[in-house]
């Protein structure tokens, strides 16, 4: 009888945990994950970089309230246009990154070459996390690109986060040929240029000619933009030269308001055969924030040639003219102003 | 002949009368454990059951009775005595045995009175004694901690204001405004005061949203009135009030007559409300030295920071008497308050007719100036009960409450807020020195009335024995008025008068029928069903007319008609509401009871085919100390399980939402106004109230006599078809509609253990109850079914939007992940592909990048730019955690009663702090194209770690960049560095008192004299580093233009005659 007795309050005391365990128990609630919703959106799917530079593609995906962040963004199944599977994408290549930030006030080329180092990365790359996707150009070239007119590639992002996986589809790459320099006059499909020369950007506006003394206007320098291939290998330089309508030099000092130390974020400038030359670091700009070398936003640098002149009222006067400019390709380049119709009246 | 029949029995009842009516004088003395004597103990005629009187305060009683009656004492707590009267002995000495105290007593539910040993559900009941010696505008404060399960947070010290309520969790998540005015809708409990329901979520909560005064009728029922709060959790226990039962009960008695001789009792108090801690600021010279500073330090040049300085008449021009202040702008504001507080309660009456008369006023005046409180309250109640079969009671009660805001509103002082956080460099306020918010802070008149008048008749009749048929007719008005003038200096040049006008009216009637049969002792069933109807109405109106002729003219005529507006709010309510309930209670010797109750409700704002909905609930309880097997313990004298599971349902939405708006265009045709739909909400005919649906399980274990009593409760709460509104697609022709499709789920434990230990020594008495529940929140379903929602928060420059995932809190934070100081320019991470420094996000700027001194917010999809998709989800503003602990102790005359309560595990957004830092923006105290901007105060940083100089390891970034503030945000509402833990341990009350020697005091003519010394708000106890982290909104976030609780202190007298 004891015995039993004990066992109802057992029952009484089981009764009382099993009240306290169901309660602990979450079965109906759902768990705290990630959530995946339908609000993921790229707002470019056609992606046109061109080759020989880098291009980053940022801001472009908006991510919707219903979609939990941080999100894993992977890229798959690259193909070309008519489904074959490339393998393009999985090669890596030497690209420069940044270890440091790019200021504008570095001294020297070393100084600037040790705050970069060379990395291996594929082409086509996206950000993991950010879905940012960044076209490494700097080392591909239409050689081995399928370039446009070809319709190139297409791609498909995968996009994961714990609360599940999803794909965006369909995703085109159909990059532009090689244009190495910009203001550039190459047309970005046959990668040909009907003339040789682009035109500057900027020109104070009492610019006279030294022959009519009629007033100048952007359209009377052209600007030739030359790889010099038979300087010293291995050396990066950028070469400004100025000739006149039948091609001799003019002394650059004529310009002889012109900053030149600051002109171009290169070092070591040197007036050689009527010529300036600087050691400098490519590409130029270094990177797209407003240094003394850029233009305001920072895209391109730009250089200005001034001089002073007495006015027509006997003022002096401040003449120059200016270019925006980006070189991409490493190597040695010249900048031609040429003036082919007559020279600036410099006095 | 039949006359004469008559007649000889009329005479032979009469004979008989008169043979029973032999009666005598009989006295005692009543004691009770060890051997004190009790007071107030009820002594009936058993045989015809009538009421005899009750013993005086030292336990004597002298009655006239029959001299053959049995004499029945009864009291709570204590078990019954019967002591036959024997011819011939005058004087009885009675003792009285003490019960396991919380089983005896009786509890109306589901407006059925009922033993607490019979109950199924959750049910706590607390004295009004405990509460009665702290003056409060409003007796819901006053609850804090003491049941376990009901968390109240006393978030605003507005005089006659209360906080929020929510019994086990929040049942809706939806949040209304934005900024630092989000508020959660409301999910209070209901209130039932003496068996009638009022709603306490509509309209009352905060001025803003009504834009009347914001006094609930719940602030007009003086606490000093009050004979017990029963609060009701679990769904059996609610199940019966049904529709708007579904967050919990409040059960409110008012007293009762109860005496032969009439009663006359007075309470006053005497109360000084003090001014809480303000915070530092730095004053006059100070003040200007630490402006000129931070712009030389810091400007972009020193030519610049110069011309900087020169430009500013604040800090060059500081010999002009206007700037050449040190303004303590605080002191305009706070003061200490000196109040009262009087009561006269008359009541008197036997079980045949008792009646009650009280009268309370009530004077509070705000610590913050030009604002108070004010009511004046007559409740009154009569009972009638010629015998056991019929029984009518009436309640008439007529409250009048004022109250006056200032330039703020119920929940918040904006224009004080303002008007603190300035520079101290301007001069005080005055009409010639052009602080306008200041001044109208201060002299706005502002009046609100609330008149509240209920009249109540109840009928019960008992036709056959068992069958028992009860009626209810109740009637409530309110109506509330405000009258605001703002003088035409404060309003440039034109006057304003603002006249609001609203009435709320309610008809409420009940019929039951009841019916208890015992079968052989030992099987009680209990059945009854009533029928529930209200219709209620409310609307309101505001006036407000632009320039009178002149300051003299407060009403009516005004030149500036364009500015004119007048007419009916929108928020007028037609509301219709029917039930049928069922209950079937069936109770096998105290041991086993089921109960099951099925109420089936209709409401006319429950759209789709049918108006109705059904609310069954099951309950039930297992009394296993009543087994026989637990007889052994003699020390275990309570125990037992009990659970319930069932569905109330809580209507929401309104008229309009089913079947739309019609609004008056600004258009016209015809050079008349027009009317269309208003476009804002698609109406839906679909809604349905919001279900809850709770399961719970309690187990109660009492021992040694009642000296240790134990609660455990846990419970599983489902609020389904939560009313929520979502944008819809924008071809179609309106911006968004509401549907019921989001659902949230608490579910907690609670446990409150009562003690009451037997003293050996009689001079000593301690009692307590401590008080502990866990709760959690979760959100089960959202709108279109999706797993995560975020309500975004674009327009109030706080930028914190809701944030709603499945199976998380629903209120969690959105911020920045903060990680503390960049020491130097070096840490600051870089892009490896353009070479650029992390920076903040937006339109590009050099000054974005971040550099030393500038906070370090993660990087979270790590695109060095910081933006928000870098925003983390963290923190709850919910406490999981609240609970009390209140103890009385008595020695002799002396007793002290204290109450502790506490919140943990909870998070606060300290934007008050973050505001005191953004003052640091412009040291110039002049912003360029506005010309109205006026500087804020500066707080000093001393209290603070940080940035200062390069290499500093610091805790906050550097307040002093100026020219960069605004293009990286250091010091932005939404990130973690101002997320702090919000939990807190509070001494929420301490009362003295010292009741006077009855011998004494009738020297005087006074049957009882007690005073009392009272301090309420005492300390609080917490790591938070803002002034008081309870007095933060239902989000979690300490604005700055909060109402700050005072802290009281109160002599209180107490005399009956």
């Amino acid at each position: 009888m004891n015995t039993k007795s004990y066992n109802t309050i057992k029952q009484v005391v089981l009764f009382g945990f099993a009240l306290f365990a169901l309660t602990s128990c979450k079965k109906y609630i759902p768990t705290d994950q990630d959530s995946l919703g339908e609000d993921v959106v790229y707002n470019t799917t056609e992606f046109q970089p061109v080759l020989g530079r880098n291009t980053f593609y940022d801001n472009i995906v908006n991510i919707g309230q219903n979609t939990s962040q941080p999100l894993t963004f992977k890229i798959v199944n690259a193909r070309d246009i008519d489904g074959q599977p490339t393998t393009l994408f999985d090669d890596k290549f030497p690209v420069k990154i940044w270890k440091e930030a790019y200021t504008g006030f570095e001294k020297s080329i070393a100084e600037i070459e040790a705050k970069r180092k060379i990395e291996y990365r594929p082409i086509l790359e996206i950000l993991e996390k950010s879905g940012n996707i960044n076209f490494w150009g700097e080392s591909g070239n239409s050689g081995f690109i399928k370039a446009q007119p070809d319709s190139g590639y297409v791609f498909d992002v995968e996009l994961t986060n714990t609360g599940g996986r999803r794909y965006l589809r369909n995703f085109k790459l159909k990059p532009l040929r090689e244009r190495p320099y910009e203001p550039s006059i190459i047309d970005p499909i046959t990668g040909l240029s009907p003339i040789p020369y682009t035109f500057i950007t900027k020109m104070s506006s009492n610019m006279r000619g030294d022959r009519t003394d009629r007033a100048m206007f952007n359209s009377d320098i052209r600007v030739y933009f030359n790889k010099l291939e038979n300087n010293v290998a291995g050396t990066k330089t950028l070469t400004i030269s100025f000739l006149d309508s039948l091609n001799n030099p003019i002394d650059p000092k004529k310009f002889s308001a012109t900053k030149w130390e600051g002109l171009v974020h290169g070092f070591n400038h040197r007036f050689e055969n009527n010529k300036v030359v600087y050691d400098v670091a490519y590409p130029i700009p270094l990177s797209a924030i407003a240094t003394p070398y850029t233009n305001i936003t920072g895209e391109n640098a730009y250089i200005e040639f001034k001089f002073r002149r007495k006015g027509d009222f006997g003022f002096l006067e401040d003449n120059y003219f200016g270019l925006e400019f980006s070189i991409f390709e490493e190597g040695n380049w010249e900048i031609q102003f040429r003036f082919p119709y007559e020279l600036p009246k410099f006095d | 002949m039949k006359q004469l029949c008559i007649l000889i029995f009329l005479f032979a009842n009469v004979l008989t009368n008169s043979v029973l009516a032999q009666t005598g004088m009989v006295k005692g003395t009543v004691k009770g454990a060890n051997n004190r004597p009790l007071a107030g103990v009820s002594i009936k005629l058993e045989n015809p059951k009538r009421d005899l009187g009750k013993t005086g305060d030292d336990g004597r009683f002298v009655i006239s009775m029959p001299t053959n009656g049995v004499m029945v004492f009864s009291y709570q707590g204590y078990g019954t005595v019967k002591q036959p009267v024997t011819a011939g002995k005058t004087e009885y000495n009675i003792l009285m045995e003490s019960k396991e105290q919380e089983l005896e007593e009786t509890v109306v539910v589901g407006y059925q009175q009922r033993k607490r040993e019979t109950l199924t559900g959750s049910v706590v009941t607390i004295s009004g004694k405990e509460i009665q010696d702290i003056p409060s505008g409003n007796f819901v404060d006053l609850l804090q901690g003491k049941v376990a399960g009901m968390n109240i947070q006393n978030n605003t010290g507005s005089p006659g204001m209360r906080g929020t309520i929510a019994v086990r969790g929040i049942s809706n998540f939806n949040v209304s405004g934005s900024g630092d005015n989000t508020f959660l809708t409301p999910t209070s409990p209901l209130f039932v005061i003496d068996g009638v329901p009022i709603d306490d979520n509509s309209g009352y909560e905060y001025g803003f949203e009504t834009a009347g005064p914001g006094v609930s009728p719940i602030s007009m029922i003086p606490p000093e009135d009050i004979e017990d709060i029963t609060v009701l959790k679990d769904a059996q226990a609610t199940a019966l009030y049904g529709s708007r039962g579904a967050y919990g009960v409040i059960l409110v008695r008012t007293k009762r007559g109860n005496s032969k001789i009439p009663l006359v009792q007075y309470q006053g108090q005497f109360f000084m409300s003090a001014v809480p801690q303000l915070r530092k600021v730095i004053g006059g010279r100070d003040e200007r030295m630490v402006r000129v500073e931070q712009i030389l330090m810091n400007d972009t040049t020193l030519a610049a920071a110069i011309r900087r300085i020169n430009d500013s008449p604040m800090l060059a021009d500081s010999l002009n008497p206007y700037y050449n202040n040190s303004t303590d702008w605080q002191s305009y504001f706070y003061r200490n308050t000196y109040n009262q507080t009087h009561n006269v309660n008359i009541s008197g009456g036997e079980r045949v007719f008792n009646y009650k008369v009280n009268m309370n006023y009530y004077d509070e005046n705000g610590i913050i100036a030009n604002t108070g409180f004010k009511r004046y309250t007559v409740q009154s109640n009569m009972q009638y009960e010629p015998n056991d079969r019929f029984r009518m009671m009436a309640n008439v009660n007529a409250n009048l409450a004022q109250n006056q805001m200032g330039s703020g509103n119920a929940a918040m002082q904006t224009g004080v807020g303002k008007s603190v956080n300035t520079t101290s460099l301007y001069p005080a306020p005055s009409l010639f020195s052009g602080s306008m918010g200041a001044l109208s802070a201060l002299n706005v008149d502002d009046q609100n009335k609330t008149g509240n008048y209920v009249a109540q008749v109840e009928l019960q009749y008992e036709p056959i024995i068992g069958l028992r048929a009860t009626s209810t007719f109740n009637y409530n008005y309110t109506t509330s008025t405000k009258d605001r003038y703002t003088p035409e200096l404060l309003l440039g040049n034109s006057s304003e008068i603002y006249g609001y006008y609203d009435n709320k009216s309610k008809v409420y009637n009940r019929n039951l029928l009841s019916w208890v049969k015992a079968i052989k002792e030992k099987h009680v069933i209990n059945l009854y069903g009533f029928t529930e109807m209200e219709i209620s109405q409310s609307s309101s109106t505001l006036n407000k007319i632009r320039g009178t002729a002149n300051d003299q003219f407060q009403a009516g005529i005004s030149y500036n008609t364009r500015q004119t507006l007048g007419g009916l709010l929108n928020n007028l309510t037609n509301y219709r509401s029917i039930a049928y309930a069922g209950n079937a209670s069936y109770n096998y010797d105290s041991k086993y009871i089921v109960d099951l109750t099925y109420r089936v409700d209709g409401t006319s704002v429950t759209g789709g085919a049918s108006p109705w909905t059904s609310n069954p609930s099951v309950g039930f309880r297992w009394n296993f100390k009543k087994e026989k097997f637990m007889e052994r313990f003699s020390w275990w004298d309570t125990g037992f399980f009990r659970g319930s599971v069932g569905r109330t349902i809580q209507p929401t939405g309104t008229l309009s939402d089913l079947y739309g708006w019609y609004k008056v265009d600004a258009g016209r045709y015809n050079n008349r106004p027009t009317t269309s739909l208003d476009l804002k909400n698609a109406p839906n005919t679909e809604l349905v109230p919001q279900t809850t649906t709770q399961w719970s399980l309690g187990m109660e274990l009492g021992f040694f006599n009642s000296a240790l009593y134990l609660t455990y409760e846990t419970y599983y709460k489902q609020s389904d078809k939560i009313l929520r509104s979502k944008a819809i697609a924008n071809h179609n022709a309106f911006e968004n509609v509401l549907t019921n499709e989001a659902a949230m789920v608490n579910m907690g434990h609670e446990v409150s253990i009562n003690f009451r230990p037997r003293l050996r020594n009689g001079d000593w008495d301690l009692s307590g109850t401590a008080t502990f529940a866990l709760n959690r929140d979760y959100t089960t379903a959202l709108p279109d079914g999706v797993r995560q929602l975020i309500q975004p928060d674009n327009t109030s420059g706080y930028n914190l939007p809701q944030f709603f995932r499945l199976g998380r809190n629903p209120l969690t934070f959105v911020l920045y992940d903060y990680k503390g100081v960049y020491k130097t320019d070096d840490e600051v991470p870089v892009n490896p592909l353009t070479g650029q420094r992390y920076r903040a996000g937006g339109e590009f700027s050099a000054g974005k990048f971040f550099r030393a001194g500038d906070p370090i917010f993660t990087d979270i999809n790590g695109d060095y730019i910081l933006d928000e998709n870098d925003l983390v989800f963290v923190g709850n503003s919910q406490p999981a955690m609240t609970g009390g602990l209140s103890v009385f102790t008595r020695y002799k005359n002396w007793s002290l009663r204290t109450q502790f309560s506490y919140t943990l595990d909870r998070d606060i957004l300290n934007t008050a702090l973050t505001d005191r830092f953004r003052n640091y923006d412009t040291p110039t105290g002049v912003i360029e194209g506005k010309p109205d901007y006026v500087p804020g105060a500066y707080v000093p940083l001393d209290a603070y770690n940080v940035w200062r100089q390069l290499g500093d390891n610091a805790d906050y970034p550097n307040v002093s960049d100026f020219t960069r503030l605004t293009l990286y945000n250091p010091y932005r509402y939404n990130s973690t560095m101002f997320l702090e833990d919000g939990s807190y341990v509070k001494i929420n009350s301490a009362t003295l008192g010292y009741n006077f020697d009855r011998k004494w005091i009738q020297r005087y003519g006074l049957t009882s004299a007690r005073i009392n010394f009272t301090a309420n708000n005492i300390y609080t106890f917490s790591r938070y580093a803002g002034p008081d982290p309870e007095l933060v909104t239902s989000v979690g976030r300490d604005g700055s233009n909060g109402y700050p609780s005072k802290r009281t202190y109160s002599l209180g007298v107490s005399v009956q005659f």
